[in-house]
């Protein structure tokens, strides 16, 4: 798949390239609006990270001209800036996400992936990891063909895990993704609670613990 | 006291001796006067008598008819003389017996037929007294209407030439700094009141001015600190993949962690404070604020379970407003969010709707800080909890007035008390 990063923060690309290694996407980046504007014109992306406050314009321009021209490229904006209005220019202007900085990697991953699942499967399918499949569309969960009940919580914890197997995720990245923007009460003792009824749950339908617990940290799902 | 009725009753007090030594010193002068006249007349009457004597005339009557005085005519041995004097005497009244009137008295000596008399003349000042106190008493009455009547143009001028003063500082209250209109005062003729608002309204665009920097400035911090926070997450998030982390490099990586995440909370809190502030939430309608209540009750079931706190709920009716929602979504969860966290274990909270207030009570620990007022203050910390960024009650406070709803804070039988009341306040356009 490829992926465009417009980001004009050197750390930050830094980091989402590094993070992004382990997933087999081939990256491309630009730090600016003009290196991008030359990057979209020779180049077709699966998918476009932007962000909107570029030292040279502004990154909904971007998206502007990548939409009239009709191009099947995902759009996911970042911006320091989490004003409704910027949130609804940006989706009425075709791109399909918008994340606020600060953002955990691991939310992005999940974005991106929800995204390119989107566009692929246009909504039809389905995640799997060994005993376990989700349907994403229907948003039910079967372990060994049998159907757990899980709450919202429980079930957006599960896919957000999965979609970020092999990796520790952060308390704090968990928070953010079942929160979202909400100025959330921030107690971890509540993911906690989530997380400890979704393993038991999945424990009792007879699947294999891969929901590791990361001391201090986080939460890996490994099947490995 | 106002400036009219300070005025008003400046004059009054100038007015009113004013009024009574002028009322005193016309009383003389007119008693002066009279006096003059009957002087006068006495003396007529005199020379009217001596001619009378002088002619040798014997009939009474027909000098009777000349004279208006009553007189006495008494001998006087020869070369003695008695100098005119004039003098107030009480005589009994010719018509009541019973009565003692005022008469003027003249007494002197006169020469008639050649023979020397002392005579005595007495007028009655009945009459001219009474015409005396009429004229006072109307002059009296003139000058009290006159006065009346000029306080009366007085308040009316002065209504109209503080017009403009009472116009501008009724503009000046209802002007709030986080608005971007200028107040607009009233042109005016009067070079003082126009040099007031010219002051006036170059303050207020200082004021102003400054408002809008430091918001801008808190929101630019704000704005500025969201990249570097994401690279620290960023990192934090790559450090964690790494599985050869001692145990004291996950206590540290879990610090910076849960630090850059208040951080960010801080930050997003204040950016949403400082939209609200700027009005970017447009758009309302009507929502029915228990709804939000039992939603938001809904999303902290694992802590409230967690607490064992007991929710009372007192909601007979849907309780409309009319609001923007996200903004009512806003104020019911940092209302519910408060009344969970600063709870103690096995604690109470009690969610009660009127008309058009929702109250939420909740048991906790005693505040430090004792002034209600300053409970919604940005930063007021009351508990030493880290979770908590002291911003939720200011996010409440903020929202309530950007919306003209009122809030307030008590603490009362162990409970801490958060009402909101939605009544909006009447607001004066311009």
């Amino acid at each position: 798949m490829k992926l465009l990063i417009i980001e004009d923060e050197q750390r930050l690309l830094d980091a989402m390239l590094r993070y992004f290694n382990v997933e087999r996407y081939q990256c491309d980046v630009a730090a600016n609006y003009a290196e991008a504007g030359e990057k979209l014109a020779q180049h077709t992306y699966d998918c476009i990270i932007v962000d909107l406050m570029l030292p040279d314009g502004d990154g909904m321009d971007l998206v502007k001209e990548l939409k009239e021209r009709r191009q099947n490229t995902g759009v996911i904006i970042v911006t320091a800036k989490g004003a409704l209005e910027d949130k609804l220019r940006g989706l009425e202007l075709g791109s399909d996400d918008y994340l606020t900085k600060p953002f955990h990697l691991s939310e992005l991953n999940a974005r991106i992936k929800a995204l390119m699942r989107r566009r692929q499967f246009e909504g039809q399918n389905t995640m799997e990891a060994n005993e376990i499949s989700v349907d994403l569309a229907g948003k039910t969960v079967k372990v060994n063909g049998n159907a757990v009940t899980l709450t919202p919580k429980e079930y957006r914890l599960l896919v957000y895990f999965m979609v970020n197997r092999e990796r520790v995720v952060t308390k704090e990245g968990v928070a953010q993704h079942l929160w979202s923007d909400d100025f959330n009460d921030g107690s971890y003792d509540f993911i906690y609670a989530h997380v400890k009824n979704l393993r038991k749950k999945l424990l009792e339908a007879g699947c294999a613990d891969y929901l590791k617990t990361v001391y201090g940290l986080g939460y890996k799902f490994t099947t490995a | 006291m106002k400036l009219l009725q300070k005025a008003t009753r400046l004059y009054l007090l100038w007015s009113v001796p004013v009024l009574v030594v002028c009322g005193i010193g016309f009383y003389f002068l007119l008693q002066r006067v009279i006096t003059w006249q009957v002087d006068e007349l006495l003396r007529k009457e005199r020379r009217e008598i001596v001619r009378f004597i002088n002619d040798g005339r014997e009939d009474v009557s027909e000098l009777y008819k000349k004279i208006t005085s009553s007189y006495y005519l008494l001998r006087l041995p020869e070369g003695e003389t008695i100098e005119d004097t004039y003098r107030f005497v009480y005589l009994v009244d010719e018509n009541d017996e019973n009565e003692f009137s005022p008469f003027r008295e003249l007494r002197c000596s006169v020469i008639a037929n050649k023979q020397n008399y002392e005579l005595i003349l007495h007028k009655s000042m009945v009459e001219s007294d009474s015409l005396m106190y009429s004229i006072a008493l109307l002059t009296l009455l003139l000058l009290v209407m006159l006065m009346g009547g000029f306080m009366l143009v007085n308040l009316s001028v002065a209504q109209r030439i503080w017009w403009p003063f009472y116009e501008t500082l009724a503009r000046m209250k209802d002007f709030r700094t986080d608005h971007t209109s200028r107040p607009g005062f009233p042109e005016t003729e009067i070079a003082e009141f126009n040099q007031l608002n010219e002051v006036a309204e170059s303050m207020i665009g200082r004021i102003q001015g400054d408002f809008n920097r430091q918001r801008q400035f808190i929101e630019n911090v704000a704005h500025e600190l969201q990249t570097p926070v994401s690279i620290i997450n960023s990192n934090v998030e790559l450090l964690a993949q790494n599985d050869q982390l001692t145990e004291r490099d996950v206590a540290m990586l879990q610090v910076i962690s849960e630090t850059a995440s208040r951080l960010a909370k801080v930050n997003s809190t204040l950016l949403l404070l400082s939209r609200i502030e700027n009005e970017q939430f447009p758009g309302r309608k009507e929502v029915d604020i228990c709804k939000i209540v039992e939603n938001h009750l809904g999303d902290y079931y694992e802590q409230i379970r967690a607490k064992q706190i007991q929710v009372n709920l007192e909601m007979p009716v849907p309780l409309n407003v009319l609001i923007n929602p996200v903004l009512a979504d806003t104020l019911v969860r940092n209302l519910v969010q408060n009344a969970v966290r600063h709870n103690h274990e096995g604690g109470h909270i009690n969610v009660r709707t009127e008309a058009a207030m929702l109250e939420i009570s909740n048991t906790g620990a005693r505040l430090r800080e004792a002034d209600p007022a300053r409970m919604f203050d940005k930063f007021v910390k009351h508990t030493t909890n880290s979770d908590s960024t002291g911003l939720g009650l200011a996010i409440v406070k903020q929202i309530c007035d950007s919306c003209h709803f009122s809030v307030s804070y008590e603490h009362r039988d162990l409970l801490h008390i958060l009402r909101v009341t939605f009544t909006q306040e009447k607001v004066h356009g311009h």
